[in-house]
């Protein structure tokens, strides 16, 4: 510490207005007592985000509407990371598609509907998917120029606290990023299955599986979670034989409730997957023209092997985080990879923030949305908000899945006193019209206060009516709250309300 | 009109709160992520913070005595000298763009 500070005398200098990151253009005449930061001041941002997913360009444009002067780093040379590139967006492509051929090809008939040649197209259907990718990836561009977010191509790692280095992507000179605040959003890859190389063509991850370039005869699924039931579903609409081979005894991981996993794995198996439920794999070659696989039932030891044109592994998801310079600054990750933050989403350094996939939490694009908010408002207003207990999850098979909140096991595992009620899609008038009545509506309510614990759907657009419930979850709404709110005649939501219905009273047409 | 004095009687959970705002008291002491699996932080989140860090804005509850060991405040008569503030405050290097314009007298971004 110095006892005296003797000012320097005021000179004028040069420095950029407004430039750009890599070269400032234009130049203003100074006054060096009045200017508070030094000769690279315009090139000096306060939010630089790493990643340019659901979680970081929501970041992004959030921090540059609330005043921030905001640049997003992403290196895949397309904004939307991998739920829009090669995720959520082009599997819901696929799956909205597969089943309208599905339907045309074998339900319509039903309807008094004749078609006669009906035949796939499967390079249509690709490059259908492809061009919802390719507009809503440069959408996000036209919302980062209509917000004033700088987009910088290339590989971004952070050198120290407060600078990113970028390499750019068309190969040009390191670019340094000052900055105030770091917001992290990498996200995740597809974790690998031991003993099984990934080629994307025959052992093909999700990423693969979107994109394959003829209907396999035989697919093996390893992972009965959301992704491996969605890209399954895909590809047996399109005829493929599809076997799915999970450890657990339940399908959708986790965070389904058993009841509505049975009901799921019922309703999935009648429509021609196989299951292999508590089951291990044990070994896979794929030396030969297709794979093989070398499997081991967790309850009685028999082992089988499984043949198969081609293999997704669907096992889960790990953080990413390779080249991302989290050495160079010294933060911690857990034992699964997950950097680790404090409530404001902060690592140790405080001005350095991590968002979505890439640390703790369901690995949910909304949910990195949400953060992402959350995260620019900490930086700017000192406060945001997220409600873990009430983030929705879906998948987008048919029927879809979708819930929020606990599941039946996990409140009665907390030992709280609950009522249960449930209304089927059979009994519901929508449902019946539509020739879809598959699955139902199951709600979870506090005994003594009737406040909605969870809520549960099995049907038709039930990733849409999940939304009613998240509110509710939101809200802190009872059961009878629900039930006593008017819901359109004749909708599937009415199965919602009666599902309501059930759990403080009595159903109507059950 | 029966079923409107029932209805009229009962209180829904839901109600209205009232415009978001933001808390007026907020402690931004770290604390475990509320998705943690272990509901707990490292310690060098607490000891970085206590070292070296207390610069980036505000770490710990505002209670007086946190206040005044956490201040960054030098003593009366005592000034910071840049070198000893954060990295953050120091001065940014020059670009090369902003080499050439000082040593052309500004020509250079003209050209």
């Amino acid at each position: 510490m110095l006892k005296t500070f003797q000012r320097q005398t005021a000179t004028a200098v040069l420095r950029p207005l407004r430039s750009r990151i890599a070269s400032p253009s234009t130049f203003y005449i100074a006054d060096r007592q009045s200017r508070r930061a030094y000769s690279s001041e315009g090139t000096e941002h306060d939010v630089v985000v790493i990643g340019g997913g659901p979680g970081g360009y929501v970041a992004a444009i959030k921090a540059a509407q609330l005043g921030l002067k905001t640049a997003c780093v992403e290196k895949r040379g397309a904004l939307g990371g991998t739920c829009l590139n090669v995720g959520c967006i082009p599997s819901k492509s696929l799956l909205n598609n597969s089943h309208i051929y599905h339907q045309i090809k074998h339900d319509v008939k039903h309807r008094g509907i004749d078609v006669e040649g009906v035949s796939l197209n499967l390079e249509g259907m690709m490059a259908a998917k492809d061009k919802s990718v390719k507009g809503l990836t440069s959408g996000i561009e036209t919302l980062f120029k209509m917000n004033g977010v700088d987009y910088v191509k290339g590989t971004g790692s952070i050198a120290n606290e407060t600078e990113v280095k970028v390499q750019p992507l068309d190969g040009g000179s390191e670019i340094s990023l000052k900055t105030k605040n770091i917001i992290i959003a990498t996200g995740s890859e597809a974790t690998p299955f031991p003993g099984l190389e990934i080629d994307e063509k025959k052992v093909v991850t999700s990423t693969g599986a979107i994109a394959l370039s003829e209907v396999p005869k035989k697919m093996i699924v390893i992972g009965g979670g959301i992704i491996g039931l969605e890209m399954g579903s895909v590809w047996s609409r399109l005829g493929a034989e599809v076997t799915v081979v999970e450890f657990l005894e339940a399908i959708g991981g986790p965070g389904m409730d058993a009841d509505m996993a049975k009901t799921m794995q019922r309703i999935l198996a009648k429509q021609g997957i196989k299951f292999k439920m508590a089951t291990k794999v044990l070994s896979g070659d794929a030396s030969g023209e297709g794979v093989s696989l070398n499997i081991e039932s967790v309850k009685n030891g028999k082992t089988e092997t499984l043949d198969a044109d081609v293999v997704l592994v669907a096992i889960g998801r790990r953080p990413y985080t390779e080249g991302l310079g989290l050495e160079n600054v010294g933060i911690e990750t857990d034992e699964r990879g997950r950097i680790i933050i404090d409530q404001e989403y902060r690592t140790k350094h405080s001005n350095i923030r991590v968002i979505g996939d890439v640390t703790f939490g369901a690995m949910l694009a909304h949910k990195a949305e949400e953060e992402g908010i959350a995260a620019a408002e900490f930086i700017k207003k000192g406060y945001g908000h997220v409600n873990y207990g009430a983030i929705p999850s879906v998948m987008y098979t048919h029927p879809e899945a979708a819930w929020v909140g606990q599941t039946e096991q996990e409140v009665k595992k907390s030992g709280k006193e609950y009522v249960v009620g449930t209304f089927p899609f059979i009994a519901n008038s929508r449902a019946k019209t539509n020739l879809d009545t598959d699955g139902m509506v199951k709600f979870i309510a506090d005994k003594e206060t009737d406040r909605v614990l969870g809520i549960h759907i099995v049907g038709a657009n039930a990733g849409e009516m999940i939304a009613e419930g998240v509110l509710a979850i939101e809200y802190g709404a009872s059961s009878e709250d629900i039930a006593r709110t008017s819901h359109a005649h004749p909708t599937l939501s009415e199965a919602f309300k009666e599902a309501a219905m059930a759990t403080y009273d009595k159903a109507i047409h059950a | 009109m029966n079923a409107t004095r029932v209805l009229a009687r009962r209180t829904p959970l839901i109600h209205f709160v009232g415009k978001r705002a933001i808390p007026e008291t907020i402690d931004h002491t770290p604390r475990a992520h509320p998705a943690s699996p272990s509901s707990s932080l490292p310690t060098s989140f607490k000891q970085y913070r206590e070292a070296i860090a207390n610069q980036h804005g505000p770490l710990v509850s505002r209670s007086a005595s946190s206040k005044s060991y956490f201040s960054p405040k030098p003593a009366p008569g005592e000034f910071f000298d840049r070198s000893e503030l954060p990295k953050r405050f120091g001065r940014l290097g020059w670009s090369a763009a902003e080499i050439d314009a000082v040593q052309s007298g500004g020509a250079s971004a003209f050209a």
